[in-house]
């Protein structure tokens, strides 16, 4: 009976005593990897190969400048750009996951549409997953706010704005839109 | 045939002494020692006279002298057993009669069970039957039938009890004599416990109960089961549950053994699996849950010495709520306007992100030996190990890692003694010594929420139980703690200067991590808890209890660290460096009246709490980023002022109907601010009906909760690009949903199989109208309905 409580007295004084003891091993850095970074738009004007990128990140907002009644085909992009020396592509996940995923763009823009584009990426279902569309200026001078949304699992991929998609917001970012 | 044999186990009850002639008055019930049931027709005798329990096992013999006799107590053909009682000096008490199948050699007396833990406060109890009723769900559940006792949830799995409105840090489980430390400090963290591991769970609403700990403002949950004192017996049950609900089942089993050399033993086991739940008009996807737990307890006993080893292990998978992982503020907007969550699909028992993987081991070695005309001392080590993970939904090479993954390690060695030798004046002193770690798996890939931590803490009380007349009790504590915290906490360097902590706290840098610093916060703290009350018993056992306690509690790590996003509430969550303790003094006072016209028992306990320096959480602003906007919350500390009543009625309208009816209602309020606190319980209502006759029990239940209207405006605006158009959207995070109202309906009926009544079918079914409603303490009501109507068969079998 002795014995016992002096074990168990022992016990609890060892282990207040290496508690004491271990110490001065610093945890180590986390650098968050946030896993998209960047979206970058990829404007090419209808009858031209020439490409302008547009690109948002959380220092850095591009604006987007259109011709007036001009056609552009545009591509979305979203990279993991917290390594610099290892970009990683995060819309080729995307694509593979086409069936959870849908990119819808908002506007603001009076006159501006933007529609899936023929070479667009079409889940199995057979509906476009706006990845690459075509956009459509207006004839007149306009300005307003175009903002791409990455939608993680939607309810349903027909709608005309975000409230009738559902689903988690992966990405949602804007762009100052001037058509000149 | 194995005999039917019971045990004989004697509670005194509280003395009252009326100076008179042989008009004493002896009341009680006879009792199930087991599984607290009360014992209908079991005998008393004395002077040839006899008198029979009523079907609540109660008994009142009338015109006694004050002078001891000698009861003779059986029920059905259990050995008779005899015990003698001083009427002078004892008015109530309770008999424990204990059924089990084997032969006994000889008789037990134990006087621990039934208990009151202070003189003061007021004490609920919840039976071996009460808990049978909630196997397949979890204690938060469970303590919802204690009036004052609410619970704060996420989603249907994850309930924390929430005592009097407080919770989480603020609110002691004792796990088997065990201080629980599962990282309570979490609003979305339920306690790693399992219900079935327990025949008797009290709650303590306040912070008398000083030997738990000094910085439980809220209150005490102590669950516990006993290894039996019987001797040469094997005995226990096992029972099944089935619910349409989650179409899953869950499954428990017991043994006890007790050897006739003193030694006994106990070993438990509970097996849960649950799919999807459903609310009335859809799936809710992602909310099974999966949950493994077993216990072993072993030990030795005798009046004068004992010794006890226990281990118990909990493991736990639930699954989140699909829609209330949301990706930014403006998916929070859409669930708020949307009547249906904004992902669903099919039924499916598979659990993906989000979801939480809970562990819990808990091993304990106690002993005691008590000393001839002293008292008793008890020595206990305990070690438990929690391991936490959380997964968020994550992309790319990330996609199975856990978001949060936190080990917390606490080591606990304690030593009482209680002084009894005067059975007037007994004094309680104990020591209590706690070393704590916690540390986060950096493979996470995310910015630890809650940073690495060392913790020490020493506790010293005394408390007492002073008899000051036969009829009035007073009980008196007081505890200090010191509490060294250290912590080593990455801040990000642009965040750090921001908050102005390189004006404040510049010594706390130890190392330069490129965008990081590496703090070393240290915080010492002194704690102090007082209590003090008084206990009157006075015509027929009536009571009046009063309390006054003062308790302090130190900020949690959550408080002082957390520092970044919670997917499930689409916040940013920040802690602060700079908080106090919280200082709470609260007064009690209770009630008790019994037999009011003879059919009626009432029990009113209002209660006043003032505290210094309460922490809460309130949004401060919106931060962009990458996936939209976040609202930034905050913590902030104020002087808060408490005050509610719970009340409790009963009835024996028949000798089959009763009724039982209990109300809570609480207000909270930020002084400083002159507003409401925010996740104060709304009054709520909970009512039963029950029928009993012979061996079929039915009852009807209605749970009413009433609309909040007391709550802070913490709504924000945030810009948006709708419709074509840019919009100023006001962000609805305040209201409270609308009040609702439920019913259930259980029917038991116990059978003969072997030995009398001995086997249980039950069949609930929980929300028969199939109500939509939403809850205001659950945290994805912005998201989803709560759940619809479940059916159940529960199944138990004793042996």
């Amino acid at each position: 009976m002795n014995i016992l409580k002096n074990l168990i007295l022992g016990a609890g004084v060892t282990l207040l005593f290496s508690a004491c003891g271990s110490d001065d091993d610093l945890p180590e850095v986390i650098n968050e990897e946030e896993t998209i970074t960047t979206v970058k738009l990829n404007f090419t004007e209808a009858g031209s190969s020439e490409t302008k990128t547009v690109v948002w990140t959380e220092n850095k907002i591009d604006a987007i400048t259109l011709k007036a009644d001009t056609n552009y085909q545009v591509s979305i992009q979203f990279l993991d750009e917290s390594d610099p020396n290892a970009v990683n592509n995060i819309t080729e996940e995307v694509i593979a996951e086409k069936d959870e995923h849908l990119v819808y763009f908002n506007s603001t823009v009076k006159g501006l549409s933007i529609k899936s584009a023929a070479n667009d990426v079409i889940d199995s279902n057979g509906v476009a997953i706006n990845i690459i569309t075509t956009w459509q200026s207006p004839v007149t001078i306009e300005s307003g706010i175009v903002t791409a949304f990455l939608i993680h699992e939607p309810l349903t991929k027909v709608g005309t704005e975000r409230n009738d998609f559902g689903g988690e917001t992966d990405i949602e970012v804007s762009f100052d839109v001037k058509v000149e | 045939m194995k005999r039917f044999a019971c045990v004989l186990v004697f509670l005194l009850g509280n003395g009252m002494l009326i100076a008179q002639d042989c008009n004493q008055v002896l009341i009680g019930q006879v009792i199930d020692f087991h599984d607290g049931l009360p014992l209908e027709d079991a005998r008393i005798s004395f002077n040839n006279l006899v008198f029979t329990t009523d079907n609540e096992g109660r008994f009142r013999i009338e015109n006694l002298c004050p002078t001891a006799y000698a009861f003779t107590v059986t029920h059905q053909d259990c050995i008779t057993q005899v015990k003698t009682i001083d009427v002078s000096k004892t008015s109530e008490i309770d008999f424990y009669l204990e059924h089990h199948y084997t032969d006994l050699d000889q008789v037990d007396i134990s006087t621990s069970n039934g208990k009151n833990v202070t003189n003061s406060l007021s004490e609920d109890k919840l039976s071996s039957q009460d808990i049978e009723n909630y196997s397949s769900l979890s204690l938060g559940d469970a303590l919802k039938e204690v009036s004052g006792v609410t619970s704060l949830s996420t989603g249907n799995t994850i309930v924390k009890p929430v005592i009097q409105g407080l919770h989480s840090s603020r609110i002691i489980i004792m796990n088997n004599g065990v201080r629980q430390e599962d990282q309570e400090w979490g609003e979305e963290h339920a306690p790693n416990v399992d219900i079935n591991a327990f025949n008797q769970i009290k709650i303590i609403k306040g912070a008398g109960a000083l030997q738990y700990g000094g910085n439980a403002i809220g209150g005490v949950v102590v669950a516990e089961n006993k290894l039996t004192t019987l001797r040469d017996t094997i005995f226990g049950s096992a029972g099944f549950a089935a619910s349409s609900n989650g179409r899953g089942t869950a499954s428990n089993a017991t043994v006890n053994i007790g050897l006739s050399d003193c030694w006994s033993a106990r070993a438990q086991g509970t097996l849960k699996y649950f799919g999807d739940s459903e609310a009335p008009d859809y799936v809710l996807s992602n909310t099974g849950h999966r949950e493994q737990s077993f216990s072993f307890g072993t030990g030795y006993s005798n009046f004068q010495f004992g010794i006890e080893g226990y281990y118990s292990f909990y493991n736990a998978t639930q699954g989140i709520l699909r829609a209330s992982h949301i990706g930014n503020v403006g998916d929070l907007v859409r669930a708020i306007k949307s009547d249906r969550p904004l992902i669903e699909e099919d039924f499916t028992y598979a659990i993906n992100e989000p979801k939480q993987k809970t562990q819990h081991h808990l091993a304990k070695l106690k002993a005691y030996n008590r000393f001839r005309n002293l008292g008793k001392l008890e020595l206990q080590y305990a070690l438990q190990v929690n391991q936490r993970k959380e997964f968020d939904i994550r992309r790319g090479e990330d996609r199975d890692k856990a978001s949060l993954d936190l080990e917390l390690i606490t080591h606990a060695l304690e030593s009482s003694f209680l002084f009894d030798a005067n059975e007037n004046f007994k004094k309680t002193a104990g020591v209590q010594l706690t070393y704590q770690t916690n540390t986060p798996n950096p493979r996470t890939g995310v910015r630890r929420l809650i940073p690495d931590y060392e913790k020490y803490t020493a506790g010293v009380y005394a408390i007492s139980e002073i008899s000051l007349y036969d009829n009035l009790k007073a009980d008196l504590g007081i505890r200090y703690d010191y509490i060294h915290l250290d912590a080593k906490k990455f801040y990000k360097k642009d965040f750090w200067e921001a908050r102005g902590y390189d004006q404040e706290f510049p010594n706390l840098i130890i190392r330069d991590e490129g965008n990081q610093w590496l703090t070393n916060p240290i915080y010492e703290y002194h704690s102090i808890a007082a209590s003090a009350g008084v206990k009157y018993t006075y015509a027929d056992n009536n009571k009046l209890l009063f309390n006054a306690s003062y308790a302090m509690r130190a900020p949690n790590p959550t408080e002082l660290f957390s520092d970044g996003l919670h997917h499930s509430a689409a916040i940013i969550e920040l802690g602060r460096l700079d908080l106090d303790q919280e200082k709470a003094l609260k007064f009690s006072f209770t009630s008790e009246h019994k037999n009011l016209f003879d059919f009626l028992s009432v029990k009113i306990a209002p209660y006043l709490s003032k505290i210094e320096d309460y922490k809460l959480l309130e949004p401060t602003g919106l931060e962009l980023t990458i996936r939209g906007a976040f609202p930034v919350w905050e913590y902030r500390q104020t002087d808060a002022l408490l005050y509610g009543v719970d009340v409790d009625l009963s009835a024996s309208l028949t000798n089959n109907w009763s009724v039982a009816s209990a109300f809570s209602y609480i207000r909270g309020q930020d002084e400083i601010l002159n507003e409401d606190l925010p996740q104060m319980p709304a009054p709520v209502f909970r009512s039963t009906l029950t029928y009993a006759v012979s061996q079929l029990e039915l009852s009807l239940i209605n749970t009413t909760a009433l609309k909040q209207s007391h709550f802070p405006n913490n709504n924000f605006e945030v810009e948006f690009t709708e419709n074509q158009e840019l919009t100023t959207e006001v962000v609805d995070i305040s209201s409270p949903p609308p009040g609702y109202t439920l019913f259930d309906l259980m029917a038991n009926y116990t059978l003969t199989l072997k030995n009398p009544q001995d086997f249980r079918v039950g069949l609930s079914v929980t929300n028969i109208f199939n109500t939509s409603y939403r809850d205001y303490l659950n945290r994805q009501r912005y998201y989803a309905d709560a759940l619809g109507r479940n059916i159940s068969i529960h199944l138990n079998l004793k042996f």
